[in-house]
């Protein structure tokens, strides 16, 4: 009995890490094709039959991402633009998303959701007009605003699901114990919708951190974010693919880091152990 | 400044008075009064696209701003995104752009209709805010029309000349003893003649549409078929038959597999890896097939002007220019840099990075001669077709839903639609764009 | 019976308030400019103003207009088979994920790579890899022995192949929303059924799905407003073509706005594809209204 427990677990552990690579196999396929794009000279990028491992191997596409643009000054705005529009939308959103979960808003989140729906071209012109009257053009406070409206919808829709497992049992044992609504949201509701706000933060910073169209229009010389850098390897008669490919892989290293930092807050098998029956 | 206030007055109002009565007729004036420091300390905000004329100006700005004491700020973008901020930017009354690129063969009449140029025939004739050396009859009499909207203004100053030529190579032609094709009628036999698929395709032209609009007049034009005939569409010709059937079935036969979705990238990639034959298209992508580290037949490819048909001998042309934003605060200042970007010193530093300009004099000069970039055969090729050059775009406001129009046409017969019936449909829908956004 | 109610009635409106704010005003001004501009007629001319014509660009769309009408039911279609498609991986990769092993938080990072690369970059690099000739799709289903595909380069196969970018970049976030979602399901279910015999299968249908169902509609949602308003991979890789086979409505408006310059009939579209988006929505809302708590 123990044996085959032993066999039948191992073969559970193989077939786990081949199902996972199955599953993973396009995603890697198609960023190690990335990575390689960026290490090829341009006549191989092309070529047919694809050279998959031997190739030459030319760092002339990351030199060129670095000098043909100030990679760090875009970086660095992508960055505080991301970042800023993530703990802003956090600070506003999670309190309207268990206000929302508690006291059932639902019409609040339809007029949450509304800016998520709109179209992003209705924004433009509006927009520009509206920044540009307040002589925010080329800053980041109207980056931050405008990407807003896309991580705030999801953090708030997100996590009003997260909040309704909040079993009101433990609020109310804390609101009987003199503890202020405040106090709820902030010692016991908070804690247990961790995973959740882990996942919407990073949904939230990686929309930010992807966002090109608001940026081409808000964003000046001072402000200009990432995917702008990208863009401007399609020129008139050429796509540089060394030089994109090698763009577009260091505009993920970062959000990776972020990534694989908050992901340790993903825990699995929390318990809501602390209600006494 | 050192001229007569009078005498310049009356030589402007004989000037304007020109300007209304007929096309812009350039008379020297005199050469005093003209500073280029002339608004010194001034900034100038511009928008770019990227194209490889500004990648070449780029690098020279500084010696603009030094040699007017601007400070100048600008933003380059690709076509498409450049238009849309324009676009924002101008609907939103910003005054945000002094000086733009823009691509006259999408842009003319649309930007000039809405008010966004401002006209340069009274800068042009102003001896104070023109360099004496400037020359605008140096510009090609095609750049000059390309440049000029039909009430006289001059909306830009002709920057970059696009024409169309014949890519071949000369290896596969030399091994079957070919030579370019003269006529159209020449050309399908030779396809035939090199196609051997998988390794070698006959001919690859594109087919995405919009984008094909500009390469198939290299093939409507020389059959005696037009877009417009009297103001009136003329998609439905026998001649616009003929030569739709003659691009798409090329391609449906002789072309590589997915032709029908390709543009100018697909294309030339396909090109570049040796795996196609013949490709006609702008003159500037022939920068890339001479350089080893991105083309696989560097040295084999062969530059000839477009075959001539039964309509007569054609290169569809497209020109872009520098022009001065209508909502510009410094509006000579930007003139004085749209001057500077396109002056026989410019032109010549471009010539010689490979990038065609309208200036015929550009084409003479020593220094183009002395150190080619290309091939001779490139810049035969190229002057010649300037020569034959025609407007591959009809100057209406609606140009860009005409190439979708045309461009639809041409992707339903590269899969199969006979071409008389979309056509009749393109016919269509054609009509009823002019009706709708012209007059 | 709930003493929050009672407690502090304030905090019902103090909590959202900030949120509901920021939004309303970002979106006020944009939303009022969108509606007056549908119901004029205008070419963003600097020369001329805009010219009221009531509501005829609607009746434009509705009546007249095959091609936003073909665009409404590519539209549709596409995010039925893209969304589809995402949700059934999402999870699957979400149940595999949700246990320790070793390298997980490496392997969840990675899974999500997809997401994080700009979509214009992975559109580019897609459009290489479909190339029929040159392209490494096709060398691999060469590979295997299979006929060699079009991808995106013909009418019949474009709008699949482009679903396939779709699904391959947006996957990790119904994964990484249902991942959240298992790590908070509650422990005592479980325990409770394992003491009562349930399989582990019966266990999935009726513990972790139902319980999991909430927080996936909302992720089914987000997928689904960002699918009707597909536009980036579209516009990269086929521009709507071959001959509209890829046009969405997203597509048209914005060839209407910025290469066409009709600005009014735009701003119509724009309501038009607001009205269907919120339509979607409120449907799926329902939906999660009636498996919530």
């Amino acid at each position: 009995m123990v044996r085959g427990g032993a066999w039948r677990r191992r073969l559970s552990t193989a077939g786990f890490y081949a199902l996972a690579a199955v599953f993973m196999l396009p995603t890697i396929f198609v960023f190690y094709w990335m990575l390689t794009l960026s290490l090829k000279p341009q006549i191989e990028a092309t070529a047919y039959p694809p050279s998959f491992v031997r190739f030459t191997v030319t760092l002339a596409g990351y030199r060129e991402v670095f000098t043909k643009y100030p990679f760090f000054l875009y970086t660095w705005n992508s960055l505080v633009v991301a970042t800023g529009c993530t703990l802003l939308g956090l600070a506003v959103g999670l309190p309207a998303a268990y206000s929302i979960a508690r006291w059932k808003q639902q019409r609040l989140a339809v007029v949450i959701l509304v800016a998520r729906i709109i179209p992003g071209i209705a924004y433009l012109i509006p927009w520009y007009i509206f920044f540009r009257s307040l002589r925010m053009v080329d800053t980041y406070g109207a980056l931050i605003l405008t990407h807003l409206i896309v991580g705030l919808p999801i953090i708030i829709w997100v996590m009003i699901s997260f909040f309704e497992d909040v079993p009101s049992d433990l609020e109310d044992a804390a609101l009987i114990d003199g503890c202020s609504q405040l106090g709820v949201f902030w010692r016991i509701a908070l804690p247990l919708v961790k995973p959740g706000v882990v996942a919407t933060a990073i949904l939230s910073f990686v929309f930010s951190w992807n966002n090109f169209l608001f940026s081409v229009i808000l964003a000046g010389r001072q402000t200009r974010t990432l995917p702008i850098a990208v863009y401007n390897m399609i020129s008139y008669e050429e796509i540089n693919w060394g030089t994109l490919a090698a763009a577009a892989t260091l505009i993920t290293l970062p959000v990776l880091v972020v990534a694989l930092l908050a992901q340790r807050h993903i825990v699995t098998g929390l318990t809501f152990g602390a209600v006494k029956q | 400044m050192g001229a007569p206030r009078l005498s310049r007055r009356t030589f402007l109002q004989a000037v304007t008075a020109g300007v209304a009565a007929g096309p812009f007729v350039w008379t020297p004036a005199r050469a005093q009064g003209f500073t280029w420091k002339r608004f010194q300390g001034k900034e100038l905000f511009l928008l770019l696209t990227k194209h490889p004329f500004i990648e070449v100006l780029e690098k020279h700005i500084p010696e603009f701003e030094s040699l007017s004491g601007m400070k100048v700020k600008w933003e380059t973008l690709p076509e498409i995104q450049a238009r849309q901020k324009m676009t924002v930017e101008m609907t939103a009354n910003s005054g945000g752009i002094d000086a733009f690129f823009t691509s006259l063969h999408v842009e003319k009449k649309r930007f000039w209709k809405a008010g966004w140029y401002h006209p340069l025939n009274k800068f042009l004739a102003d001896a104070s805010l023109t360099s004496p050396e400037f020359d605008w009859n140096d510009f090609t009499p095609g750049a000059r029309a390309g440049v000029t909207q039909p009430d006289g203004s001059i909306s830009a100053l002709a920057a970059f000349v696009d024409a169309n030529v014949f890519f071949y190579r000369k290896d596969l032609f030399g091994a079957k003893g070919l030579t370019p094709p003269k006529t159209l009628a020449e050309l399908e036999p030779l396809v035939k003649k090199l196609h051997a698929p998988p390794a070698t395709y006959g001919i690859v032209l594109r087919g995405l549409k919009n984008a094909n609009a500009t390469q198939y007049p290299s093939i409507l034009f020389p059959m005696g078929g037009t877009y417009l005939k009297d103001g009136k569409a003329a998609l439905d010709s026998k001649e616009q038959a003929a030569a739709l059937e003659m691009y798409t079935s090329l391609l449906r036969q002789y072309g590589p597999p997915g032709v029908v979705n390709f543009n100018w990238y697909e294309c030339s990639a396909s090109f570049m890896q040796g795996q196609v034959a013949i490709y006609m298209d702008g003159v500037n992508f022939a920068s890339q097939f001479e350089d080893a580290a991105k083309s696989k037949v560097v040295g084999k490819v062969g530059y000839a002007v477009l075959p001539s048909g039964p309509g007569g001998h054609f290169s569809p042309i497209y020109i872009t220019g520098m022009a001065v934003s209508s909502q510009s605060t410094s509006k000579e200042a930007a003139y004085l840099f749209t001057q500077w970007a396109t002056s026989k010193t410019n032109m010549v530093r471009e010539l010689m990075a490979g990038v065609g300009v309208g200036r015929s004099s550009t084409w003479d000069s020593a220094e183009v001669k002395a150190k080619p970039k290309m091939p001779a055969d490139w810049y035969q090729a190229y002057q010649a077709s300037l020569k034959i050059g025609r407007q591959g775009l009809p100057e209406i406001v609606g140009v860009t839903e005409y190439r979708d129009i045309i461009g639809v046409a041409i992707q339903k017969g590269i899969e199969g639609a006979p071409a008389a019936q979309v056509l009749a449909q393109a016919q269509k829908d054609f009509q009823d764009l002019l009706n709708r956004t012209e007059g | 019976m709930s003493l929050g109610r009672h407690a502090h009635r304030h905090a019902q409106w103090l909590f959202p308030a900030p949120a509901v704010l920021l939004v309303a005003v970002i979106i006020v001004y944009p939303i009022v400019y969108t509606g007056w501009m549908s119901l004029q007629e205008w070419f963003a001319s600097s020369l001329t103003r805009p010219r009221f014509i009531g509501l005829a660009n609607y009746g434009k769309i509705l009546l007249g207009d095959p091609r936003f009408r073909e665009a409404v039911v590519r539209t549709l279609y596409f995010t039925l088979i893209a969304v589809a498609a995402e949700t059934l991986l999402g999870v699957a990769m979400a149940l595999l994920f949700n246990r320790e092993f070793w390298g997980r938080g490496l392997l969840r990072t990675l899974a999500i790579l997809p997401m994080v690369a700009t979509p214009t970059a992975i559109a580019l690099v897609f459009v290489m890899m479909y190339h029929p000739t040159l392209g490494v799709a096709n060398y691999l289903v060469t590979t295997l022995g299979l006929a060699p595909f079009r991808w995106t380069y013909s009418s019949s196969t474009a709008l699949y192949a482009l679903a396939l970018v779709d699904v391959w970049q947006w996957t990790p976030l119904i994964m990484l929303i249902a991942l959240a979602g298992l790590a908070s399901l509650p422990r005592e279910p479980y325990e409770a059924a394992h003491l009562d015999g349930a399989t582990a299968r019966q266990a999935f249908w009726h513990i972790t799905l139902p319980l999991l169902r909430p927080t996936l509609v909302v992720a089914i949602l987000f997928r689904a407003i960002d699918a009707l308003k597909t536009f980036d991979i579209i516009f990269v890789m086929t521009q709507g073509g071959p001959a509209n086979a890829t046009e969405t409505i997203n597509l048209l408006l914005f060839n209407q706005a910025f290469s066409y310059f009709n600005m009014g009939y735009a701003a119509s579209m724009a309501v038009a594809l607001f009205a269907i988006v919120l339509g979607s929505s409120l449907i799926l809302i329902k939906v999660r209204r009636s498996t919530a708590w």
